[in-house]
């Protein structure tokens, strides 16, 4: 696996997507990613989860950052900081795609 | 090899072959003169010569997906693909077979030994395989019918599946299937098809199974490394609610079941795992997210020297426990 990198510039304005071979399914207590071109199987926590699933429905990274920092009462510098590195990650690894253009 | 081994294979040489018209894994097979009215998956069975068989597939074109050996080097089974017409699934001894890239037909090319002997290789391997591609999904397991639901039992080979289940059913619980497990996604949760009437079990086990209740494993056909049995499957799908994930626990002094929820210990059950197409990863990955919704997952520790008829036992009480 590629290791993650730190994303280029402020992401605030920049959408993640979802690429066609990225399929995932909410479990009880995670949610599990699967890239179909590698065949490989990637675990999410639940907030993890969650970010995946705002990101997909057509979210900013800057809009998902403050529902997820509102819905788990975490400050929203923290919250923008744990989802660059988890797109940076999800990047990585082939499971998203950024674009500067919504969606939406 | 003992004189009752021959006797007994004497007189269950005919035995097997009673697969027309049966289903299993979800698959009815037909003949093919059969009608179109069948209803529900079905696939063609169709019987071929060895040299009509080789004037269909063209190993040369076709890919090797498959490619297991003995210690020796000599092969065990091999599965080809080839695009457009499907897989190639042979062992030596075996027979040869061609399912259909759709899964809904079969040839089949089989030595003249006695069927119940080359059906295994057909009923662990060929039917499953056609079971994926009509768009089952099946699963490395072993599984009974306790009050109308399905409990499958999973691990890897030699830690107590086929046994636990077999003393499940000794006990009076419905038998499912051995080794392969076929589900599909419903409604309200996951269901289990019926499997094949086959049953592999190791002598030493039949032997801890009273005379009597060894009547619910069905007709012995024969020895072949294992007691061959041909128990009836329960009739229909059933949904099911318990898996119980076995495991050898070096630490454990006594079997002791632990609820868990671990998606991955489902996600990592496939059977066939060499077919990876997209619509079959996304098809397990539905199955496992839906059964860790509707279902619960167990692991049982097993520890050395722990014998089957007690998992089977303390999974009884489990079940019924949980189910009832």
């Amino acid at each position: 696996m590629a290791a993650a990198q730190s994303l280029p510039g402020p992401l605030a304005g920049t959408w993640a997507r979802i690429p066609a071979h990225v399929v995932y399914r909410a479990f009880p207590h995670e949610t599990v990613v699967l890239n179909l071109q590698t065949g490989k199987y990637h675990g999410l926590n639940p907030t993890a989860g969650r970010m995946l699933e705002l990101l997909e429905r057509g979210f900013s990274i800057g809009e998902t950052a403050e529902l997820v920092a509102g819905e788990y009462k975490r400050p929203l510098a923290d919250v923008e900081h744990d989802l660059q590195t988890f797109c940076a990650d999800l990047r990585a690894r082939g499971l998203i795609e950024l674009s500067p253009h919504g969606t939406r | 090899m003992a004189l009752a081994d021959v006797t007994l294979r004497r007189e269950n040489e005919g035995l097997g072959g009673d697969l027309w018209d049966r289903s299993a894994f979800g698959i009815t097979l037909v003949r093919p003169d059969a009608s179109d009215d069948a209803g529900g998956r079905t696939a063609t069975w169709l019987h071929v010569s060895p040299r009509k068989l080789d004037s269909i597939w063209d190993s040369g074109r076709a890919h090797r997906t498959v490619d297991m050996r003995f210690p020796d080097g000599k092969l065990f089974m091999a599965v080809e693909h080839d695009e457009l017409l499907g897989y190639m699934v042979r062992a030596p001894r075996f027979g040869r077979h061609i399912v259909a890239a759709e899964g809904r037909r079969i040839t089949s090319a089989v030595p003249r030994i006695a069927p119940w002997r080359w059906e295994r290789l057909f009923l662990a391997q060929v039917l499953p395989l056609a079971a994926v591609l009509q768009g089952l999904e099946v699963f490395h397991a072993s599984a009974v019918a306790l009050a109308d639901r399905a409990i499958a039992f999973v691990g890897t080979s030699g830690v107590g599946k086929t046994s636990t289940a077999a003393h499940l059913v000794a006990r009076g619980a419905k038998f499912v299937t051995d080794d392969v497990l076929a589900l599909e996604t419903s409604d309200d949760g996951v269901v289990a098809y019926p499997g094949a009437p086959r049953l592999a079990i190791d002598a030493a086990e039949v032997r801890r199974i009273p005379v009597q209740a060894r009547e619910q494993l069905g007709p012995l056909l024969g020895t072949f490394e294992k007691r061959q049995f041909a128990p009836t499957p329960v009739e229909g799908a059933r949904r099911l609610s318990l898996v119980y994930f076995l495991q050898r626990a070096a630490a454990s002094q006594e079997p002791r079941i632990v609820e868990v929820d671990e998606p991955r210990r489902l996600l990592g059950a496939p059977f066939i795992p060499h077919l990876r197409s997209p619509a079959r990863l996304v098809r397990h990955l539905d199955v496992c997210a839906k059964l860790a919704r509707t279902g619960r997952t167990f692991v049982v520790d097993v520890p050395p020297g722990c014998r089957a008829d007690d998992v089977a036992e303390l999974t009884l009480e489990h079940a019924g426990g949980v189910l009832l």
